[in-house]
């Protein structure tokens, strides 16, 4: 008996179309962002972890595939797309610190950007990094724009039919508190 | 060491050198990153603050926090151990290093928040589950840390999160459940979901929520049971009437202030 799973390997055909399978449905209905509670500031938001299904990627990726979305007091709002127990797919940053280069050869010194893997261009055999910047990541998005532009890039569906929002901060009236 | 060995070890001793570089970022900090990879992958960073903190940006207990799973972080047996281990204080929502004088310090930081979150299964939200009785505790506990004026000073965080965890209670032989845990030892509150269920799901949801209040009061009649309901409209009349007779508060978050009812149902006496 086999003391473990046979490998699988990710192959960059299976990747790319990976990319473009349309839809990458997310289960648990339409996703949202919420506040993060252990910071103040209103651009501290998360989105929780949701399962990500897909047709395409090998069923070892494909049946622990997650989204979610966390916060930074440096560098603002993440969102990454990963299997469990492995490496991320796809992210996208909300800035980035030093230059770089996206795909189409534009050039950025800080702007909200998407990672995918490379596989054209391996560090030692190991996938490296393309950035990716389209039309609809402008400079100094917030971080609702950030996730929009990005399910809408990668055809993600959580299946809502509305603008997704930053999460209202609910704001108590002050000098009421002792009577609270 | 031979010529070949002393090559080799020269190589990666510079490599290693070489892949650490900073670049500025908010808040005049300054972020290191260096050549190692964390939990997912990603570049291994950390924060210098124009203050002289060497700290995580709060990125690590918001990814745990993101996976679902900051509960069971925070009763993690192995979490003051593990922070003594990898040189790591927690300051309220950011990781940052206990001792930076040695190397050997601030290289053990670096690995402690590279390997922290892969400690936790990731919990994501899936089409199989009901997601109210989460969504109930997070506002809960949002409000609890961030909106009411009363919390401690001292580790909220803490605090909050024991008044938000299930309670069970033994009485003669059964076991009675209240979904939250409230100051107030006579006071249960229970959680009621099923709402995108069937009417007959829902009906039967919701007597069974009215189940343990009832046995309890039968023991102790000051025993009084809060419900948290998104919007009770949406429950069969029979059930709503059943309701409002039963609990002595029904707190239905789709209502503006309904945060801070929950707060106060848990904070208060």
């Amino acid at each position: 008996m086999l003391r473990r799973e046979p490998p699988v390997r990710l192959d960059p055909v299976i990747y790319d179309a990976w990319l473009g399978e349309s839809p990458k449905a997310i289960e648990g209905g339409p996703l949202e962002l919420v506040r993060y509670p252990l910071y103040c500031g209103d651009d501290a938001v998360k989105l929780d972890a949701r399962r990500v299904s897909s047709d395409i990627l090998p069923s070892h990726y494909a049946n622990t595939l997650f989204i979610s979305g966390f916060y930074n007091e440096y560098e603002g709002f993440k969102i990454y797309v990963k299997p469990d127990g492995f490496d991320y797919l796809l992210m996208a940053h909300q800035t980035h610190s030093g230059p770089f280069r996206s795909t189409d050869g534009r050039r950025f010194e800080d702007h909200p950007h998407f990672h995918e893997l490379d596989f054209d261009h391996r560090m030692d055999g190991a996938p490296g990094t393309r950035r990716v910047v389209p039309p609809a990541l402008g400079a100094g998005i917030n971080s609702a724009a950030l996730l929009e532009a990005f399910l809408s890039h990668y055809y993600f569906d959580d299946g809502r039919d509305n603008e997704i929002k930053m999460p209202r901060r609910e704001e108590l009236q002050t000098g009421l508190e002792e009577y609270l | 060491m031979n010529k070949m060995q002393e090559d080799l070890f020269l190589k990666i001793k510079e490599s290693i050198c070489n892949g650490v570089e900073h670049s500025p970022v908010r808040k005049n900090a300054i972020k290191v990153a260096t050549p190692y990879l964390d939990w997912m992958g990603a570049q291994v960073s950390l924060y210098i603050t124009e203050d002289g903190r060497i700290t995580d940006g709060g990125q690590t207990l918001s990814q745990i926090n993101a996976m679902r799973v900051f509960e069971d972080f925070e009763y993690w047996p192995y979490k003051i151990d593990f922070f003594e281990r990898y040189n790591i204080q927690q300051i309220r929502g950011s990781l940052d290093i206990c001792y930076f004088e040695s190397p050997q310090g601030i290289l053990r930081y670096l690995q402690g928040i590279s390997r922290l979150p892969a400690f936790f299964e990731a919990k994501p939200i899936s089409n199989k589950e009901d997601n109210f009785p989460q969504t109930a505790r997070r506002v809960a506990l949002d409000a609890l840390i961030n909106d009411y004026p009363m919390r401690p000073k001292e580790d909220p965080v803490r605090w909050a999160l024991n008044l938000v965890r299930p309670r069970s209670l033994k009485l003669d032989g059964i076991t009675i459940h209240s979904d939250m845990s409230p100051i107030n030892k006579n006071r249960m509150i229970q959680i009621i979901s099923h709402a995108s269920s069937s009417m007959s799901d829902k009906k039967q949801h919701l007597a069974s929520k009215l189940l343990d209040p009832l046995l309890w009061r039968r023991a102790n009649p000051q025993v009084e049971m809060f419900a948290i309901i998104y919007d009770i409209s949406s429950y069969p009349t029979e059930s709503q009437n059943l309701l409002g007779q039963e609990a002595d508060k029904v707190i239905e978050l789709k209502n503006d202030g309904s945060k801070l009812e929950v707060a106060k149902a848990l904070a208060e006496a």
